[in-house]
């Protein structure tokens, strides 16, 4: 009898409709997936918004390596046995050839390019040893080419590194 | 009843900002879409173009001013000669192999506003920079960007 009594009382109660504790969860529920949802919106814009800056320095790096390439087949001796090893070069394109320069070169005031050459050394075999000057013999008509593009975003430098051989083909 | 009301009509103003703001950014998702692949699709057949070309035909092509014009010369797998053509049409970039229109390299909501080919050389080697400006959308989701690449005869 208790029994049917309280479950009249329950009936009457949910009938009457949403209490406000229930309101309030409900919309908390729901601003707590918006917001986790926008969290996920705003991450995909940032991602969208940088792809461009990517491809741009992407593509100033690969000029800089075929720059290189070009410094090489124009002349090894004049253009890259005076360049130092380990010291950052800006590129400069000017009347009609381009040249290497300690000066920091800028393209369109946002992005740094920069290239550095290290010493190739190989193992007995002939392979590229990496590293150490220990791991092999020191390659002279060889060098790796490292070309850097960075450019500041978000309160951070963000930097593109790519790298190829560059080897004395025509010089010899 | 009006602490209901205000909830809900906090809900939809919250769920309304966010529509709007999807909606907007998508435009400039789109219009950036349309600049980047067009200068990725672009650059990258200049490119591999001027890798496989024998020499730059300097009289036929427009070098150093805008809008640029690039000849090249050279010869195709079966070894007869091969002739390419970049130029811009109504905004732009097309491409002609032995005078014949190929297409267009940039899509057709991507508007070339400058190209420029410079060519560098010395004794052993020769190579064109491009830049390239490409620009979409309007009002408030316009969006221009500028690229650069280089490339060298092989």
């Amino acid at each position: 009898m208790e029994l049917v009594v309280f479950m009249n009382n329950l009936n009457k109660n949910s009938s009457s409709g949403l209490t406000l504790v229930e309101v309030l969860i409900a919309t908390s529920i729901i601003l707590a997936f918006l917001l986790a949802l926008s969290g996920v919106f705003h991450l995909y814009l940032k991602t969208a918004f940088s792809n461009g800056e990517v491809i741009k320095a992407t593509e100033l790096a690969e000029e800089s390596l075929e720059v290189m390439r070009f410094l090489r087949d124009s002349s090894w001796d004049a253009n890259i046995v005076p360049l130092s090893l380990g010291v950052n070069y800006g590129l400069v394109l000017d009347l009609g050839t381009w040249q290497a320069t300690t000066t920091n070169i800028w393209v369109d005031n946002t992005f740094e390019r920069t290239v550095v050459l290290s010493a190739v050394y190989r193992n007995p075999s002939g392979d590229i040893a990496p590293g150490a000057p220990g791991g092999g013999a020191l390659d002279p008509g060889t060098l790796l080419v490292v070309s850097n593009v960075s450019w500041w975003k978000d309160g951070a430098t963000t930097t593109k590194s790519i790298s190829t051989y560059l080897t004395d083909l025509l010089d010899e | 009843m009006l602490f209901y009301i205000a909830i809900l009509v906090l809900l939809l103003a919250v769920i309304m900002n966010m529509v709007v703001s999807v909606v907007r950014s998508g435009r400039i998702i789109n219009a950036l879409k349309n600049v980047e692949n067009s200068a990725v699709v672009s650059l990258e057949r200049i490119t591999r173009e001027l890798r496989q070309a024998d020499s730059v035909n300097v009289s036929l092509s427009t070098l150093d001013s805008n809008p640029g014009q690039l000849v090249l010369e050279g010869t195709d797998e079966t070894g007869s000669p091969r002739t390419v053509e970049f130029y811009l049409s109504l905004g732009r970039l097309f491409l002609k192999e032995n005078g014949v229109d190929v297409g267009a390299l940039s899509q057709s909501d991507a508007q070339v506003s400058r190209l420029i080919f410079q060519r560098f050389s010395s004794l052993n080697a020769e190579g064109i920079r491009i830049e390239i400006t490409l620009e979409s959308g309007t009002s408030t989701h316009y969006r221009s960007e500028k690229f650069y690449s280089s490339a060298i005869l092989r």
